[in-house]
């Protein structure tokens, strides 16, 4: 995994996940135990396989495998096909909030970078062929949100849902040919979210990383945790008080000892 | 205005959220059990969510007001205060919401009936004067045009003359005032800081002079107003700044009819500090030097002899009756 990843698709089935793979032009980077795509803007796909699970466990398998990238935040994308009372076969929601049916557990993301239709999802572990609530419904969403809070800050986690089934035109006629058709379809309207989604992601990981030096530079200093978390707060105080400079010259000096430096960047600072 | 509109159940139907809603047909709305599944939960950044709110409209319970910290404003009896919002409309990089809540979004609660019942048994229980404070967690007008605040309090404290209201805020809804009569004991507190320190850390806040005109308004339809020069941060020709500010201000106002001029160092607890830290590393504000005391960080460079002189300046305008300092 290389350290530019800035956005994670979570996709229960590799019919939903066809059309994105395409359309992002990503490749395969990985075959077991999930399918991993991946692109060179950032972009990386996992197949989850169906229900709540089953992703929990891709997130975390996703996530857990990206930890020697240090602590950058991703965006976590949820898409695919879900059913609906009454809305349109191919209407594409942003989710809103997210209910799984089994457990009443609810989860609200956010729309801060939503621009279309935004409506409720509720997550069940059988196919729901009576959509009893004005909701969409799905087999992964709780499962992908819950495991994703883990992992990230709520403003980067999403769904988006393309209606393929509804009570005029029930699970049985859904076909490949269809669900190829409808997340085709809405690869624009997915690409535009994640492009912003994307630009958020970028800034706050630039703002996350801000004054962050490489320790590697400091002639071989040993610092402990608590003494790197010290050093890495001072070097963001010297780059916000615009005093980069001095924190360079400071750094490139011979020290003694880390215990030394920090000391002297602390005075420096009074 | 709003990304979303959060709706407790319980206060689905009631008529001020009903209002509320047919201002705003085309925003999602979202249907919760309480507002803290919204705006307690964890994972989520105050920052990235002051880029575009939800509103949550919801009911509180419990205390609704509150006996005011000590040393929280001006020395008229009891003191208490009261928060019908949590959050402003505002980014104003110095505050201390920031710190204190894990969500931007905006809290309304809508029960002011609660609220009101809660301030009439205190009033009621008082021997004399007492004063409710209102903009301690919000800016009390900023949100008006939807909250309909002060035309549902304002009313309530005309009832009780010896009660007073202070309501502190940095905005120019002042319409819903001036449309009708002033009542005696009611003070509208607006919030200073120079001009400098404005511009820097007072985002989406109109400008001093129009803060200043509005006060003027104020005063010509006879409402008590006051000046809260707070928080002080220290800035390079900050005397200056400030002399030129209060030349401004004094010379706009009837300054014998000030209710009352405050100034107040930056600080905030600690806690709320490291917090606001966490989430802007890159601001100067806070990589500045701190000093902590009894769990309240104040700015190093910003210390009691600035306060002594910036009351010197104060003087000149003032009389020393119409002045404390805040706590």
């Amino acid at each position: 995994m290389n350290s530019d990843l800035i956005l994670n698709f979570l996709i229960a089935h590799k019919l939903e996940a066809s059309p994105i793979v395409t359309h992002f032009k990503m490749e395969l980077v990985e075959k077991s135990p999930y399918k991993i795509y991946q692109n060179k803007q950032g972009m990386r796909l996992i197949i989850s396989g169906t229900g709540y699970n089953n992703a929990v466990r891709a997130v975390t398998y996703l996530a857990e495998a990206d930890k020697p990238r240090g602590p950058a935040s991703a965006g976590w994308v949820n898409t695919g096909i879900a059913g609906h009372k009454t809305a349109g076969i191919g209407s594409l929601f942003f989710i809103n909030k997210i209910v799984y049916k089994k457990t009443g557990e609810v989860y609200y993301p956010a729309l801060n970078l939503v621009n279309g239709m935004s409506t409720g999802l509720i997550t069940v572990d059988e196919p729901e062929l009576y959509y009893p609530k004005d909701s969409v419904y799905d087999m992964e969403g709780a499962g992908f949100f819950k495991a994703s809070m883990n992992f990230s800050s709520v403003e980067f986690i999403h769904s988006i849902k393309v209606i393929s089934d509804n009570r005029a035109h029930p699970t049985q006629k859904i076909t490949r040919d269809l669900i190829f058709d409808l997340m085709t379809r809405s690869c624009p309207q997915i690409q535009a979210f994640c492009k912003a989604l994307m630009s958020q992601v970028m800034e706050f990981n630039r703002i996350a990383s801000f004054g962050e030096i490489d320790l590697g530079l400091l002639n071989g200093l040993h610092f402990t945790a608590t003494q790197r978390l010290q050093f890495q707060r001072y070097c963001q105080r010297y780059c916000a008080l615009d005093r980069k400079e001095e924190l360079e010259s400071l750094g490139s000096s011979n020290w003694r000892s880390s215990k030394d430096l920090l000391n002297e960047l602390a005075k420096n600072l009074e | 205005m709003f990304s979303a509109i959060y709706i407790e159940e319980e206060v689905r139907d009631s008529a001020r959220v009903q209002e509320i809603l047919t201002r705003f047909p085309s925003i999602p709305r979202i249907s919760c059990d309480r507002y803290g599944e919204v705006f307690n939960r964890n994972a989520q950044n105050f920052r990235l969510q002051k880029e575009a709110p939800g509103l949550i409209l919801a009911k509180k319970y419990g205390n609704l007001v509150l006996p005011s910290p000590e040393g929280y404003g001006f020395k008229e009896g009891r003191s208490y205060y009261f928060s019908h919002m949590l959050n402003c409309l505002y980014d104003c990089r110095y505050c201390f919401l920031q710190g204190m809540f894990r969500s931007a979004n905006y809290v309304l609660f809508v029960n002011y009936e609660d609220f009101a019942l809660q301030i009439e048994e205190l009033i009621e229980k008082q021997n004399g004067p007492s004063i409710y404070y209102s903009g301690y967690d919000c800016d009390s007008l900023a949100m008006e045009p939807v909250s309909k605040f002060s035309k549902f309090f304002l009313p309530l404290f005309e009832k009780y003359p010896e009660s007073t209201l202070e309501i502190r805020t940095k905005s120019m809804q002042i319409r819903c005032l001036n449309e009708r009569p002033a009542i005696p004991n009611c003070i509208v507190a607006m919030s200073f800081t120079s001009q400098e320190s404005s511009k820097k850390y007072e985002h989406k806040v109109a400008s001093n002079q129009k803060r200043i005109q509005a006060l003027q308004k104020l005063q010509d339809s006879g409402w008590k107003v006051a000046l809260r020069f707070e928080p002080i941060i220290f800035e390079y020709g900050l005397l200056g700044h400030y002399r030129k500010l209060f030349f401004e201000i004094f010379n706009s106002l009837e300054v014998n009819q000030i209710h009352s001029v405050s100034i107040g160092e930056f600080r905030m607890p600690a806690s709320f500090y490291k917090n606001i830290v966490k989430i802007y590393p890159d601001e100067e504000l806070y990589a500045r030097e701190i000093s902590i005391s009894d769990g309240v960080a104040s700015l190093k460079d910003t210390d009691a002899n600035v306060i002594q002189e910036l009351e010197k300046l104060l003087f000149e305008h003032v009389q020393p009756e119409q002045y404390y300092r805040c706590a």
